[in-house]
């Protein structure tokens, strides 16, 4: 009993010293692997600049904890045909991909802030703003520093919203308004309205780690706020593109860069009507 | 069973943590495959599609009666098989290879967690044996039997002799 | 006496006609404060491309707008074959001939393919462009597609174009030459027009753009392409005029192109 007890400790220590190993991976030769400890490089907290990794696909930034929801909110969800499975937060689960009516299977943009869920991101200062770069259909949004307001509710939505931000000791604290509720939250089919606004909390406590905190109210489609959050690492460079790309700086770290990642949906529209790979994805009907 | 499954599951989902992959795949895939057997043989590359949101490989290959079949694998989107060392040249039209993959249901010629080695040089590309997730999962997929109708055809594949761990994105 | 007065009073003259110049200079900034077209004699960095910039028509004959220029190379057999499979409603000196159904069009932005480099600089709306400026880069931003381009200015070199994905918009490089900034780019995917007529390109195909701000208020640009598959010699741009926008707080429409709105069938 009590050997397999030491035995099961001594396998469950390897496995994490494992998932320390995978997770320092860096996807560059040369450049220095991203250290799960805290960071000694220097940094300046009033600066978010750099590529920071994407923490996990499906498992989004907001996290799992929705509020209830409206009436208004229940109707829109229930027509959500969600194709990921085992969440209490799709409102079924369908095994044939022919019932997924999920926006990205047409291209649709991701919208925020599930386009946090597909793309690693940059961010890059700049006199007046934060720009926010994304991967995944290789858009950007505009934190604007320089003291504009957000536009009122006749804005016409976007599908990335209107973003204002502004620095509180050394958190920059930003909100944003303005999404068109065509997009989900998440993978999931969590839905929105036009009325969503979104405070987004960034801290960088150290050269590798930003803190970052998201609350989303709508009090159009929830009852209550939803928050999440996670600490993202730095990047030198996306690994999801070609290692090498650009070479090497002289001090022998590769030149980083993110991936151009569109959805083409003349290129894409094969695949999900299951030609030529007929009925991937999905169980066949016939 | 249970037991037995517990490490290798354990080890695959903080795998899959540890390096943001998604512990389902953003399509569902539950039904589509047949987890208890598999197809290894020599193939003929026909077509290489590298786009989203699947790289897809087709090649030809025979069955035990002879008969000459075009397969399909969808294998991961072309961001993570960069990550994964591949990229749009991996593959050519005529390429030789000896694949292992796991087959879907009844009759469809197309498949997944496929492993490929190169004829002409032995390098590899894909899998090294895990496949499936959830209740599906299967920890080596070289120890399953070969799908009836092609344990004729079977090959013996090299060892997969690569340092790295292979990638989990490659199922 | 009169000798020892000499001096000073030369000085004095020379001041008094320095400040005369300055005075006057300076009224003549006033007066050409929002003269749009005219030469600006307002400070400007010429290695400071900042700023959102509206592609103008000046200089250029009517319908010039929308193409690299009208002195397209003669087409290689590549890239005849490609170009007489384009459909385009439009009979100019660069289409394929006017197609009087819109059904049969094959533009693939008509179905939110990314509009691609070089043709958003002008099509379809005139290149809704801004610059910005870090210490390793020139990022330029585009109103269409929301799309922008990384020009690294850090020392990298372009990647190879045979083993890159190829993309929409390509891998870019800049760098100084005096007072034009040189842009270097390749690695395109060849499924995108150079312009709304349908000129084809391939993935051999190079760009170079020289862009130089002449004042602060407008930026030159020629943008010449290279592509040895597809044309015989480089098509030479016509030399663009950009204007400076000039408001505070600005911000580009989002302009992204949803299949879902266009639902138009995909023609190959």
């Amino acid at each position: 009993m009590i050997y397999r007890r030491t035995a099961l400790f001594a396998l469950l220590a390897v496995l994490a010293l494992m998932q320390i190993l995978f997770a320092q991976r860096g996807p560059q030769r040369g450049a220095p692997a991203p250290s799960t400890a805290a960071s000694t490089l220097p940094f300046d907290p009033h600066d978010i600049s750099g590529i920071w990794r994407n923490p996990g696909g499906f498992d989004p930034i907001i996290g799992m904890n929705r509020p209830p929801m409206t009436d208004w909110g229940k109707e829109k969800w229930s027509k959500t045909r969600a194709s990921a499975r085992n969440t209490p937060l799709a409102f079924g689960f369908y095994q044939d991909q022919k019932d997924w009516n999920d926006p990205l299977f047409q291209c649709d943009p991701s919208g925020y802030p599930r386009n946090l869920d597909y793309s690693n991101y940059r961010f890059v200062k700049l006199p007046d703003e934060f720009v926010m770069f994304f991967e995944r259909d290789r858009v950007w949004r505009d934190l604007w520093t320089d003291g504009r307001k957000l536009p009122g509710p006749d804005a016409k939505p976007r599908w990335y919203g209107y973003a204002t931000a502004h620095w509180e000791g050394d958190t920059l604290v930003v909100e944003s308004s303005g999404y068109d509720e065509r997009s989900w939250i998440d993978p999931y089919g969590s839905i929105h309205s036009d009325q969503m606004r979104i405070e987004e909390r960034f801290k960088r406590v150290d050269h590798d780690n930003l803190e970052f905190t998201m609350t989303l109210t709508d009090p159009k489609a929830y009852t209550g706020a939803w928050t999440g959050k996670k600490t993202l690492k730095w990047m030198n460079s996306s690994q999801q593109i070609q290692k090498g790309l650009w070479g090497q700086r002289p001090d022998g770290s590769a030149y980083g860069d993110m991936r151009e990642e569109y959805c083409v949906y003349s290129i894409e529209r094969t695949f999900w009507q299951g030609r030529p790979l007929e009925g991937v994805g999905g169980e066949d009907k016939k | 069973m249970t037991r037995k499954l517990a490490v290798p599951f354990i080890l695959f989902t903080l795998t899959l943590l540890s390096i943001g992959i998604p512990l389902f795949a953003h399509h569902g895939t539950a039904g589509v495959y047949d987890y208890t057997v598999r197809i290894t043989t020599k193939a003929t590359v026909t077509q290489y599609i590298w786009s989203n949101p699947h790289v897809q490989i087709y090649f030809t290959l025979k069955n035990d009666k002879g008969e000459e079949q075009t397969w399909g694998v969808e294998t991961v989107s072309p961001g993570n098989a960069l990550a994964n060392g591949w990229t749009k040249n991996s593959f050519k039209y005529g390429d030789q290879l000896l694949v292992s993959f796991v087959p879907a249901k009844g009759d469809r010629t197309f498949g997944t967690c496929t492993q490929f080695v190169f004829v002409s040089d032995g390098h590899r590309l894909g899998g090294s044996g895990r496949c499936g997730a959830g209740a599906e999962a299967v920890a080596d997929m070289n120890t399953l039997p070969v799908k009836p109708g092609y344990t004729k055809v079977e090959v013996k594949m090299p060892p997969d002799d690569r340092k790295r761990p292979e990638s989990e994105q490659e199922q | 006496m009169i000798r020892k007065l000499v001096g000073p009073f030369f000085l004095i003259t020379l001041v008094a006609l320095a400040s005369l110049v300055a005075f006057a200079q300076n009224t003549q900034r006033g007066t050409q404060r929002g003269n749009a077209g005219a030469t600006s004699s307002k400070t400007f960095d010429p290695h400071d491309l900042s700023g959102f910039w509206d592609l103008t028509n000046t200089g250029l004959p009517r319908g010039a707008l929308n193409q690299t220029s009208n002195n397209r190379p003669q087409m290689k057999p590549w890239g005849l074959e490609k170009f007489k499979k384009t459909k385009t409603g439009v009979a100019n000196a660069l289409s394929n001939g006017a197609y009087p159904n819109e059904k049969d069009w094959n533009d693939p932005i008509r179905w939110c393919d990314p509009t691609g480099f070089p043709r958003i600089m002008w099509n379809p709306t005139p290149a809704g462009m801004r610059f910005a400026q870090t210490n390793e880069e020139v990022i330029q931003f585009f109103q269409n597609n929301r799309a922008w381009r990384d020009i690294w200015t850090d020392g990298r070199k372009l990647p190879d174009a045979e083993t890159a994905d190829s993309l929409w918009y390509g891998y870019a490089v800049g760098h100084w030459e005096g007072d034009t900034f040189v842009v270097s780019s390749n690695g395109f995917i060849d499924t995108t027009w150079l312009d709304q007529y349908g000129s084809p390109h391939s993935d051999q195909m190079t760009v170079e753009e020289r862009y130089r701000r002449v004042d602060r208020e407008h930026l030159e640009m020629v943008l010449n392409i290279t592509d040895p598959k597809t044309y015989v010699g480089t098509w030479k741009g016509d030399k663009k005029i950009f204007q400076l926008v000039e408001k505070p707080t600005h911000d580009f429409p989002e302009d992204i192109c949803a299949w879902s709105e266009t639902k138009r069938p995909v023609l190959q």
